[in-house]
């Protein structure tokens, strides 16, 4: 499926930091206006608002993406629990707020869970992410590559098949895939791997 | 659901451990008939539900890519504390001549209390200092063994209330109670895990502790709770294992944390963080239980089963890193 930046929307959706794209929503949303304006204001609220702690900073794109990673213990057991919170999430994420796949809707929730994911992935380069042994020991960078290739694999392939959800979570699945594939030809080489690797294990 | 070819290498990786459990069982009861009996069973029940509450605190810590070395001492000064507060009050060895004996659900409260302050500091270092958790309670460990040393002045302590160690004899729907405080607290650590804000914060943290730093999880505060949660439920362990032995000493629950970060591995929480359920610790402990217990009636060598149980740790950490390690 295409989906449509639209018109010099792009620095919006690559910026990263909550606060410069407040101010590049403002200025952009002043010079193009392409409909969805009001939908993207929406999702940054959703996103970045918490109801019980108003005015405090909060990313919910990047948290549901960091827990649906973590989804797959124990996932051949198919716990009803696990589909119910896989659901809460991609509400969370927005993708209720897609009113038909082929409109700016669609495009506009797509691009948002792109930049938390694109958010996400930059946290994954850290000394903190994939600690082995209880946290003792560190991973190097391949590893932690490796790793995120992993849960990018298990959020986008192993879950949605697993749980029948492939339609239901095609948006996010299509947007974490695009957003971790075109970061770099190490990023895409690894997420193949793990495709090539993972016959069988779904 | 989607019909995949089957694939032997995957399945033993998921299901192995449930795999072992059956064959134990099956081999075990032809070999010994008794293996089954309602008896042996409950028995079993009882060695779990301590081990199990252990586990459940520690699966909090293991999840969050942690672990937790001071659980067992932690076991020690809780069995302690409870120990003394319940004693009968005509016991010639009574820790407090002048003390009667108190309400057990205030004891559990007092023990809990006690030992989740522990936690607390542990977790402080921890989330503040960024001391790594296995130094952080390694140095708990000894803190809090020395502490138990000095209050009880290395004394056994015994001569329980009867109401105390009726826990571990009397029964409730034909089961003892001991194994309902077990359920009990697997419920509630269940809903923590999945219906709560810090279980959410939790499993974000066990994911990637810098993300959830971004995503406005109070990541030290969290970690605070999880390890004074944990110990709070160590002291609770401690209050239990008293009443099943009718007696305590600072060294009641010695190991017993390497047994639970084993029975949680094995059950399918992992040393890398972020993954594991309560069905996890429960799954890793009832293996444990029934290993240690088909040994028994197998006629191994006592002495044998340490290592036996240090093999089974081995296999379950590298089928949980092979879990998640791809290779190039």
């Amino acid at each position: 499926m295409n989906y449509q930046c639209g018109d010099g929307w792009t620095e919006y959706y690559r910026e990263t930091d909550p606060e410069k794209r407040k101010l590049l929503f403002k200025q952009m949303s002043d010079v193009y206006d392409d409909g969805a304006n009001e939908l993207r204001h929406r999702l940054y609220e959703k996103r970045h608002t918490d109801s019980a702690h108003p005015g405090k900073m909060v990313d919910k794109g990047v948290l549901e993406i960091m827990l649906m990673s973590v989804n797959d213990s124990l996932i051949y057991r198919l716990s009803p629990f696990t589909a119910r919170s896989i659901r809460r999430s991609m509400t969370d994420l927005g993708i209720d707020e897609v009113c038909d796949d082929n409109d700016m809707s669609a495009s506009a929730v797509y691009w948002e869970i792109r930049n938390a994911a694109r958010r996400y992935f930059e946290n994954c380069k850290g000394p903190q992410y994939a600690r082995k042994w209880f946290g003792m020991v560190a991973s190097s960078d391949d590893e932690k590559l490796e790793k995120t290739a992993y849960d990018v694999w298990t959020m986008t392939v192993r879950i949605p098949e697993i749980y029948g959800m492939t339609e239901e979570m095609r948006i996010f699945s299509d947007a974490v895939r695009d957003e971790f594939t075109e970061m770099s030809e190490e990023a895409r080489a690894s997420y193949m791997r793990q495709v090539r690797q993972a016959k069988g294990k779904l | 659901m989607n019909k995949k070819a089957f694939n032997l290498k995957e399945f033993l990786i998921n299901y192995g451990v449930i795999l072992v459990m059956i064959i134990l069982v099956v081999i075990t009861s032809i070999k010994s008939p008794n293996f089954l009996s309602s008896n042996n069973l409950m028995n079993l029940l009882l060695n779990m539900s301590a081990r199990l509450v252990i586990a459940l605190g520690i699966a909090g810590c293991v999840i969050t890519a942690g672990c937790d070395l001071s659980a067992g001492r932690m076991i020690g000064l809780g069995g302690c504390i409870a120990g003394i507060l319940l004693q009968k009050a005509d016991y010639s060895g009574k820790f407090y001549p002048d003390m009667p004996p108190m309400n057990l659900f205030l004891v559990i409260a007092i023990v809990m209390l006690i030992t989740a302050c522990f936690g607390a500091i542990t977790g402080f270092f921890i989330a503040f200092l960024n001391v790594p958790p296995f130094i952080s309670t390694l140095a708990m460990m000894e803190i809090v063994y020395g502490l138990n040393l000095i209050y009880t002045n290395a004394t056994p302590i015994g001569g329980y209330v009867d109401y105390y160690t009726a826990l571990a004899t009397e029964r409730f729907l034909f089961i003892p109670w001991l194994v309902w405080i077990a359920i009990v607290i697997a419920v509630i650590t269940w809903f923590i895990f999945n219906m709560t804000r810090h279980g959410k914060y939790m499993y974000a943290i066990g994911a990637n502790p810098q993300a959830a730093e971004v995503t406005g999880v109070p990541v030290r505060l969290t970690m605070i709770l999880i390890y004074a949660k944990a110990a709070a439920f160590y002291g609770l362990a401690g209050f239990m294992l008293g009443a099943k032995s009718g007696g305590a000493s600072v060294n009641l629950g010695l190991g017993y944390e390497m047994e639970a970060i084993a029975a949680c591995t094995i059950g399918g929480v992992s040393v890398t963080g972020g993954r594991g359920k309560v069905s996890s610790a429960v799954l890793g402990v009832a293996v444990f239980e029934l290993l240690k217990a088909a040994l028994q009636f197998l006629g191994v060598n006592a002495n044998a089963q340490w290592i036996a149980l240090g093999v089974i740790i081995y296999i379950a950490i590298s089928l949980d890193i092979r879990k998640y390690v791809t290779k190039k």
